[in-house]
C-alpha cells in the first residue's frame, strides 16, 4: 500500500498543474452548495434567534418583511412613521412592555436607533464601559461598531447627514459616546443606540438656536415678521450642531404627540395578552401588529424554495463536472496504458493499476472537498453575519 | 541436485492462429547459468521470454521458476513470484514518466516493500556503474534512448532477481556502455543468478560463447520435425 501511495503522490506531483486545476474546478462546484447550505443555515439561525426574542411588532400597515427586518435587524427600510401619541396606549399598559423605536438615522454608516431604556433591559444588553444614554445627543455603541471605529467613552462622532449635501434638511449633529456595549452577537453589535430624543434631534424636530429676542437685536434681517410677542424667523437661522453642549437651548415647535416613531416592539406578559392584542389591532386596521417568528418562517420558506431550485441546478452542474472528470481520468489512464501494463508485467498485484487510478481520482476529489470546505470556511469568516449584508 | 532456476517441460505454444508454433520438450537453467536466446526477428523470442517469465501462459506444458510452476499458481501469487524472483528488461524500456531515474530504478523495491535505505544505496551504485550517476534526478523525457535503456536495466537488477530476462538490453548502447552492461550481467550470473539473454548484438553475446546455453528459435519452431 505504501508503494501505491508513493506512486499516487509522484503521479500527482508530476502533473501538479493539471491536478490542481482539476481539484480547483471540482472544489468550486462543491463550494457553491456547501457555502449555500451554510449560508442559509446561518441566515435561518440568526433570523429566527432574533425573532424568537421579539414577540410582537407594531407599525404602519405595509410590507411586513420590511417592518420585521427593519425593527429587528435595523435593515434599511422606508417605514412610514407613526406618531408618538400612538405609543402611549401601549407604554401605559401593565400587561406588557412596549418599546417605541425610531429608525432611519446613521452614524458613520451604522444605523442609529432611538429607543426607550426598556429596550436595553429587554434585549439583555450590558455595558462594557461607560453609562446609558439619557440625554439628547448621547449614544452607546455596539461592540463591533465601537471596535471598527476605535471609539472610546466620552468620544464624539458625527451623525451622517440625512439628505447628503442638501442644505434644506437638518444638519448632522455631534453625538457624544456615553458607553460601549458588551458583545451581544446580535444586530445591536453593529449599531449605535440612543434615546428617542436623540433621533428627534437628528430629524430636526428638536433643535437649539439663538433666541428670537437675541436675533432680532443682532441680526434683524433673519426676522421675517413680528406680531406682539410672536417672531417669525427665516429658514437661514443656523441651528446648533453640538446640541448636548447646551441642552437648555433645545426646544420643539408644535406638539410632542406628533413626533415620529417607526414602530413599537412589544413584550406581552403572556400568550393570551399577545393573541388579544394582535387580534384587536389587526381587526381595527389603523396599525398592523405582527409576530416576527411567523414573518421569518414565511421569509425562510421562500428562501428555502429558492435554495432548492439553486441546489438542483448545482446538481446538474456537478454531474457535468463529474462526467468531465471521468473523461479526463480515463484519457489520462489511456495515455499511461504502457506504464500501467508495465506494472502488471513487472509483477504488481492484480488490480494494482485500477487502484492506482482510483486513488489518484480519490486524492483529487478529496483535495477538491478540502478546498471547498476551506473556501466555505473562509467565506463564512469574511461574511460573519449575512443578516447585515442583505 | 539443486532445483533449476528455470525449467520448461513439454511446452507448446502457437502465436495466433497461423503464427509459428513452438514446442519445447525440456529445458533447464540452473542458478548461476546463462542462456542466450537467438533467432531472426519475428521468430517469437520475446513471446517465449514472456512465457518463461509468466507474463503469458503456454497452451500446453509446464514452466517453473524454482519449484513454482506458473500454471499452478493463482494470479496474485504469479504476480508476486514474478515481482520477487524475476527481473525483466523490456525492449521498449517502459519507464515511468512521472518518476525520476532513481525512483524508476527503485520501483521494484517500492512494489516489494523492501527497506529503502539499502535499496537506495544499491540503486545509486548500479546507476554509477552504468554511467547514470549524474542523471538520477532527471525524468525519462530528459534522457536519450540509450540512457533510458540503462535505467530499465538497473531497475531489473535492483532486487537481485533469481532469473533475469533481458530482451535486447544493448539495442541502443554504444560499445563502452555495452561492455559495462556485460560486466554487470556476468556479476549477476557469478552471484548465482540465472540469465536469459535475448539479443542480436554480437558484442553482447560474444563473452558468453562457450559459457552459456545457446538456444535458437529454430530449435523450437516446426515442432513436428524438431523438438528439443
Amino acid at each position: 500500500m505504501k508503494g501505491l501511495l508513493w506512486l499516487v503522490r509522484k503521479q500527482l506531483a508530476h502533473h501538479r498543474v493539471r491536478s490542481a486545476l482539476l481539484a480547483a474546478c471540482l472544489g468550486l462546484v462543491l463550494f457553491i452548495p456547501l457555502r449555500g447550505t451554510w449560508l442559509v443555515q446561518r441566515y435561518d439561525h440568526d433570523l429566527r434567534a432574533r425573532a424568537a426574542t421579539t414577540p410582537l411588532v407594531l407599525g404602519q400597515p405595509g410590507n411586513r418583511f420590511d417592518l420585521c427586518l427593519g425593527t429587528l435587524f435595523f435593515r434599511q427600510a422606508r417605514l412610514r412613521p407613526m406618531p408618538w401619541s400612538a405609543a402611549s396606549e401601549w407604554t401605559d399598559r401593565r400587561d406588557m412592555v412596549a418599546v417605541p423605536m425610531h429608525l432611519g438615522h446613521h452614524v458613520q454608516g451604522a444605523p442609529l436607533v432611538g429607543v426607550t431604556p426598556e429596550y436595553f433591559e429587554r434585549r439583555g444588553l450590558q455595558l462594557a464601559a461607560g453609562q446609558w444614554p439619557l440625554r439628547p445627543g448621547e449614544i452607546v455603541l455596539g461592540a463591533t461598531f465601537a471596535q471598527e471605529l476605535q471609539a472610546r467613552v466620552g468620544g464624539i462622532v458625527r451623525s451622517d447627514p440625512a439628505f447628503g449635501f442638501g442644505l434644506d434638511g437638518p444638519a448632522s449633529q455631534e453625538l457624544r459616546i456615553t458607553g460601549i456595549l458588551k458583545r451581544a452577537f446580535a444586530p445591536d453589535d453593529r449599531a449605535a443606540l440612543g434615546s428617542l430624543s436623540t433621533t428627534w434631534l437628528l430629524d430636526g424636530h428638536l433643535h437649539g438656536h439663538d433666541s428670537a429676542q437675541d436675533l432680532r437685536a443682532q441680526q434683524p434681517d433673519l426676522v421675517l415678521a413680528e406680531s406682539g410677542d410672536q417672531v417669525l424667523l427665516s429658514g437661514a437661522v443656523v441651528p446648533d450642531q453640538e446640541a448636548q453642549r447646551d441642552l437648555k437651548r433645545l426646544h420643539l415647535h408644535g406638539s410632542n404627540e406628533a413626533l415620529p416613531i417607526s414602530a413599537i416592539l412589544i413584550w406581552p406578559d403572556d400568550e393570551m395578552v399577545r393573541t388579544i392584542a394582535q387580534t384587536e389591532v389587526n381587526a381595527e386596521g389603523t396599525w398592523h401588529m405582527l409576530r416576527p417568528a411567523q414573518v421569518i418562517d414565511d421569509l425562510m420558506a421562500q428562501t428555502l424554495r429558492l435554495k432548492t431550485l439553486i441546489d438542483r441546478l448545482v446538481w446538474v452542474l456537478g454531474l457535468g463536472m463529474a462526467c468531465l472528470f471521468a473523461v479526463i481520468s480515463l484519457q489520462s489512464a489511456q495515455l499511461r496504458a504502457a506504464e500501467l501494463i508495465t506494472l502488471r508485467r513487472m509483477g504488481a498485484p492484480p488490480g494494482y493499476a485500477a487502484r492506482l487510478i482510483g486513488l489518484e481520482v480519490l486524492a483529487v476529489a478529496l483535495s477538491a472537498g478540502g478546498l471547498a470546505a476551506a473556501a466555505a470556511w473562509c467565506a463564512s469568516r469574511a461574511l460573519p453575519n449575512l443578516v447585515h449584508v442583505l | 541436485m539443486n532445483d533449476p532456476a528455470l525449467s520448461l517441460e513439454g511446452v507448446e505454444h502457437r502465436y495466433g492462429v497461423r503464427g509459428p508454433r513452438w514446442s519445447v520438450a525440456s529445458l533447464r537453467l540452473a542458478p548461476g547459468q546463462c542462456a542466450t536466446l537467438t533467432g531472426p526477428s519475428g521468430s517469437g523470442k520475446t513471446t517465449l521470454l514472456e512465457l518463461m517469465s509468466g507474463i503469458q501462459s503456454p497452451q500446453r506444458g509446464r514452466i517453473a521458476v524454482g519449484r513454482a510452476a506458473w500454471s499452478e499458481l493463482p494470479p496474485a501469487e504469479r504476480q508476486a513470484l514474478r515481482l520477487r524472483r524475476c527481473g525483466l528488461v523490456f525492449q521498449g524500456f517502459e519507464l515511468f514518466a512521472a518518476l525520476t531515474v532513481l525512483d524508476n530504478i527503485l520501483l521494484p523495491a517500492r512494489l516489494l516493500g523492501l527497506p529503502l535505505v539499502p535499496a537506495r544505496a544499491r540503486a545509486l551504485e548500479l546507476a554509477e556503474r552504468i554511467g547514470l550517476a549524474a542523471l538520477t534526478q532527471r525524468k525519462p523525457a530528459q534522457l536519450s534512448h540509450g540512457e533510458r535503456q540503462r535505467v530499465a536495466f538497473c531497475r531489473a537488477l535492483l532486487h537481485q532477481p533469481a532469473v533475469l530476462f533481458a530482451d535486447e538490453p544493448s539495442a541502443n548502447l554504444d560499445r563502452v556502455h555495452t561492455q559495462g552492461l556485460v560486466g554487470m550481467l556476468q556479476e549477476h550470473v557469478e552471484a548465482g543468478g540465472a540469465l536469459v539473454l535475448v539479443s542480436h548484438d554480437e558484442a553482447l553475446l560474444e563473452p558468453w560463447h562457450g559459457a552459456a546455453l545457446a538456444w535458437h528459435m529454430a530449435d523450437f519452431v516446426h515442432a513436428q520435425e524438431a523438438s528439443v
